[in-house]
């Protein structure tokens, strides 16, 4: 029993990123960490913030560390150490100190048996790599669920191409769901990478995709409830992702992923003004033009009316707005989002006299970025409230509102002919606003 | 629809899983464009073509 016991031990030993097995069974934890700790040393130069470890799980006493030894909270206190290690060498993987430290994790540590959610997750952006292929060798036999799809790979040897990856995180909720609590950790702790954060935002953003295509088919009731479920197993994630202001990557990835969810997954008004809201609390100059671009694909999908209150504040707060939805016209539509924007400034202009979103309407309009029915609604909200105008509790308001007026009576070509003809189908005499106004809106219609 | 636009039936495109692999699965994660590019090509696929006006 004691040989059996034996061999079973030496086999564990031999599992290693670097060396035969052979030839890993017959070394010393002096040699290994010698090696790996080399390796480590590396590491420190490139990033100080590994020095931390050398005083826990590369320190030498750690040579001596046997886990079977330690107790429960031991464990757990490093397993916590040796995640936030693992966290930060993801980065660098590619480079062979990386891989180096990393063996001593292995050896050492058995993070492929102790840590293996989070040991492959870090592995994971660099499945085409070789090194993938040998982690995926040294894994035991009995994975988590989530990465059962990795036995056919491990067993051929062969790297998992990306589709099998997203195939996995459209068809197994808790792999998508690991993916997105791991880049999540990794974002919050700092420890983000580009290649990370690409690599989750591709496989989450094709996988949500096909979610959703898949939640459609059937009858219409189950249709919805399926896409509600997609939508809301993806909603902490969003959440979280959009609330880190520091990580912009992490936050283009969100963008993408709400992209696709209101364009496939039929969602309701309510839930995308809340994304709306979502995208600009948290954005910085960054994510500002791409948020704008998420904004109207967003608004594209929402009902045609007023952007909220909230959304109308932080838009106004964005530097040469108007010259920001004109350059994004040329591109795509985002009438939806400069209509729901002039009402909502239109409405603040009614209710608090405030003139500063005026400029923006005339250029909105002048721009022709609105469909033209579009156009005579805002115009005619205009006329509107310069009817009511209270001119004693504001008189500065007339003055600004009937050179807007004017200005966009007088607007040349189609768009031009579209606010004249709104005028004249408004339901205020427009004879007497021009007296209140003291000005003059009815124009011989331009040849 | 609801808001009496008569081209909104046609104005969401249609975007298939193929498209999106073509914007991702392009060489190793290592080696992808800026997430900045890629988010531009997303939402290029899911915008609507520009209203006809404001093109000139």
């Amino acid at each position: 029993e004691k040989s059996l016991n034996l061999k079973a031990q030496k086999a564990a030993h031999s599992k290693s990123l670097i060396f035969e097995p052979r030839v890993a069974a017959s070394q010393s934890f002096d040699t290994i960490y010698t090696l790996c700790h080399e390796g480590f040393q590396e590491l420190c130069l490139l990033d100080g913030r590994f020095s931390d470890f050398q005083r826990d799980i590369f320190s030498e006493q750690s040579k001596d560390e046997d886990r079977t030894q330690m107790t429960a909270t031991e464990n757990s206190e490093l397993d916590k150490r040796l995640e936030i290690f693992l966290g930060l060498v993801g980065g660098r993987l590619r480079l062979s100190p990386a891989v180096k430290a990393v063996e001593w994790l292995i050896r050492r540590f058995r993070v492929h048996e102790r840590n293996t959610s989070f040991l492959i997750m870090t592995f994971l952006p660099y499945h085409t790599l070789p090194v993938f292929t040998t982690l995926l060798s040294i894994l035991p036999s009995n994975l988590p669920q989530e990465y059962k799809f990795l036995h056919p790979y491990i067993r051929s040897h062969t790297p998992p191409p990306r589709h099998a990856i997203v195939h996995t995180a459209t068809t197994n909720p808790s792999f998508a769901s690991a993916l997105n609590t791991y880049i999540l950790r990794i974002c919050q702790s700092r420890q983000n990478y580009p290649a990370l954060i690409a690599f989750w935002a591709g496989v989450m953003t094709e996988a949500t995709g096909g979610m959703l295509d898949k939640a459609r088919s059937g009858r219409k009731a189950v249709q919805q409830q399926n896409e509600q479920d997609v939508v809301l197993r993806l909603l902490p994630t969003l959440n979280e992702g959009l609330a880190m202001k520091k990580v912009p990557d992490l936050r283009l990835g969100c963008y993408m992923l709400l992209s696709v969810m209101a364009s496939k997954g039929g969602l309701d008004d309510k839930l995308l003004t809340a994304m709306m809201e979502a995208v600009v609390l948290g954005w910085t100059g960054e994510t500002t033009i791409p948020g704008l671009v998420c904004l109207s694909v967003l608004a594209q999908h929402r009902g045609a009316k007023q952007i909220t209150k909230r959304l109308a504040k932080e838009l106004l707060k964005v530097e040469n707005l108007s010259d920001l939805l004109i350059e994004l016209s040329k591109q795509r539509r985002v009438d939806r989002l400069a209509n729901g924007l002039c009402l909502a400034l239109v409405e603040r202009l009614r209710k608090n006299g405030d003139i500063s979103g005026l400029q923006i309407v005339e250029r909105v309009i002048g721009s022709q970025l609105l469909s033209d029915p579009q156009c005579c609604v805002i115009v005619k909200a205009l006329v509107l409230v310069a009817h009511q105008i209270d001119e004693d509790s504001n008189p500065t308001l007339g003055p600004h509102l009937a050179s807007s007026l004017v200005a966009l009576t007088q607007l040349p070509d189609h768009v031009g002919s579209v606010v004249r003809g709104a005028l004249e189908t408004t339901e205020v005499d427009i004879d007497e606003l021009e007296l209140k106004l003291n000005t003059s809106l009815q124009r011989i219609e331009a040849p | 629809t609801q808001d009496g636009e008569g081209d909104d039936d046609n104005e969401h495109p249609v975007v298939t899983q193929q498209q999106l692999s073509e914007i991702f699965d392009i060489g190793p994660s290592f080696a992808l464009p800026p997430m900045e590019e890629m988010f531009y090509q997303v939402a290029g696929l899911f915008s609507s073509k520009p209203l006809a006006q404001s093109v000139s």
